[in-house]
């Protein structure tokens, strides 16, 4: 639709500009530039309160920045949507709401059906398609209501993996899981990665993001740095992100701050 | 037949009853669930300000210009309600109260100093009366329906139309705002149409059950159906079924004791309610009691 004269930054799964996001009165995210190349797994990390949630939410369009922009693939958001999946927080719904595994994941099509149309056999099949991927297919007629955290987790992985997204962007999907799950989306995550898509992952745990993605973005409402993996886990950037409450970091273990200080127990 | 049908003066007053709880519990589901049930209390005593004021302007007590007229006041109030909390001085839930009862007053106030010698009365304003809807009647294909029952059908057929065009849209909005604008589908548009239509269905459900029974119609039988199923698509007609039961028997019993009709259907409403409560805490009980093995865990 849009000639390739209009895109800015096409060559970044996701390019963030000058952006600042405010609540009230108090700044969630400052000044925030951002280049996420595609085909990557990322984690984004922080402390509590700094504005990894926000970021997601302004790349998804929900909410109004005060400066900046944002791109994906080059486009903006509002031309982007069909590319773009979004896995917000399990909190974030009512899990008593009626509807089964099978509905949720179905939602997943809602904008590919189109406003009007109703949802076809078809459409059901690739939501049990999607299920079975993350190893739920057994629970399809079962209530949301009746899932663990973990199950509850891999349905709205499936309901994302249904988009058939190039970037997908997750809101701490491991946060109270179970090891099984964990394990499931991991792995998910990662066969998503070696297809050539590119996932950015909101992670609370600093001890496991080593191990687990390539590439980080470390935030404190500031950009503290960003980059390979190996590059940006270094002790210093974590103290700048994390600061007081990298009080126990011991220096001698430097190759992997983590482990020894507390700076990981953070949910 | 269907003359003698709209002869039948108890025929009438439960016909319209249905037709309020039917239309009621279309966007009552959604509020419910949604968690904005009470917002229904808002808009409905917010109306009473916009018929008055439709009134004062066109000396019109029902049809479509009081439809839109004063369906507006409860669009109004939920749009005067969320700039007061957008100024981040007052909290949501006193917002609600500081624009509803307001213009709740100014309502009374109106039909109190212009309005004395009319039929607008500040008890039939509050509470309605489903008795007398067969006074005031209009020729329907050469039949004499009550205006109120015209109105109920329009609007009945309006909401219908509503939520099963956007059924899944309505569904993912409810349940999941955040997902259903990231999919670019609408969800605030959607939810103030649902908003609009509540009120417009309050405004034509005025003269048969006033503002404040109207909220039980919108919020008790959804309330009671979301209790009996878990399925979405079940829990409308049930609801709709439930309004039914409240209404015949409410009739019946407001006759049988001469109280007043419209109040008797809402308190059916509300022991329906209860009823299926007990039932569900009966039936827990005795799960507990016995519990089968291998079984999954009954939701909640």
């Amino acid at each position: 639709m849009a000639g390739s004269a209009d895109l800015h930054e096409p060559g970044f799964a996701l390019h963030v500009e000058d952006l600042t996001v405010r609540y009230g009165s108090s700044i969630a995210l400052w000044d925030i530039d951002l280049d996420v190349p595609p085909g990557r797994l990322v984690a984004i990390v922080g402390p509590n309160g700094s504005g990894k949630s926000t970021l997601l939410k302004s790349v998804m369009g929900l909410l109004r920045p005060v400066a900046g922009h944002i791109r994906i693939f080059g486009e903006p958001i509002s031309r982007a949507r069909s590319r773009v999946a979004y896995v917000h927080q399990r909190a974030e719904v009512d899990w008593d709401f009626p509807a089964t595994v099978l509905e949720v994941v179905t939602m997943g099509l809602y904008r590919r059906i189109g406003w009007l149309r109703p949802v076809r056999k078809a459409h059901r099949q690739a939501a049990l398609e999607a299920l079975a991927e993350v190893g739920m297919e057994a629970f399809a007629t079962r209530q949301i209501g009746q899932l663990s955290g973990g199950q509850q987790q891999r349905v709205f992985i499936a309901r994302a993996l249904i988009q058939q997204a190039d970037l997908v962007l997750l809101d701490e999907p491991l946060a109270g899981v179970d090891a099984v799950s964990e394990d499931i989306i991991l792995s998910l995550l990662r066969s998503l990665r070696d297809r050539g898509k590119s996932v950015v992952v909101v992670h609370h745990d600093l001890s496991t993001v080593r191990r687990r993605f390539d590439w980080m973005v470390l935030l404190n409402r500031r950009l503290i740095a960003q980059g390979e993996m190996r590059d940006v886990y270094t002790p210093a950037n974590l103290k700048a992100a994390y600061g007081g409450q990298m009080a126990v970091f011991d220096a001698a273990d430097a190759d992997d701050p983590a482990r020894s200080g507390r700076v990981g127990g953070q949910v | 037949m269907l003359a003698a049908l709209f002869d039948s003066i108890p025929a009438m007053i439960v016909l319209t009853g249905v037709l309020v709880g039917a239309a009621a519990a279309l966007p009552g589901v959604f509020l419910v669930l949604r968690g904005n049930a009470m917002l229904t209390d808002a808009i409905s005593h917010s109306i009473v300000f916009g018929v008055i004021m439709v009134w004062l302007l066109t000396r019109e007590l029902s049809g479509p210009v009081q439809l839109i007229g004063a369906g507006l006041t409860g669009v109004l109030t939920v749009a005067l309600t969320e700039a007061l909390t957008r100024t981040g001085l007052v909290k949501t839930d006193a917002a609600i109260g500081l624009v509803f009862s307001m213009l709740f007053a100014t309502g009374i106030l109106l039909i109190g100093i212009f309005a004395r010698q009319v039929h607008l009365h500040a008890d039939t304003i509050l509470l309605g009366e489903i008795g007398f809807v067969w006074m005031r009647t209009t020729p329907v294909l050469g039949v004499a329906v009550p205006v109120s029952m015209v109105m109920l059908g329009v609007v009945l057929v309006l909401n219908l139309v509503f939520v099963v065009l956007f059924w899944k849209e309505l569904k993912l909005a409810t349940f999941d705002p955040a997902l259903a604008a990231a999919l670019g589908l609408a969800p605030a548009a959607l939810h103030y149409t649902l908003l609009t239509l509540t009120s417009v269905t309050a405004v034509a459900a005025f003269d048969a059950v006033g503002p404040v029974l109207f909220i039980a119609f919108v919020i008790v039988p959804p309330a009671t159906a979301l209790l009996m199923t878990r399925r979405l698509a079940l829990i409308v007609p049930l609801a709709a079924a439930l309004s039914t039961i409240a209404c015949v028997s409410g009739y019946f019993l407001a006759v049988h004791w001469n109280v007043a009709i419209g109040g008797m259907m809402a308190t059916m409403t509300g022991v329906l309610f209860v009823m299926v409560l007990s039932m569900r805490a009966l039936k827990r009980q005795l799960q507990h009691r016995r519990p089968v093995p291998g079984n999954p865990a009954p939701w909640p």
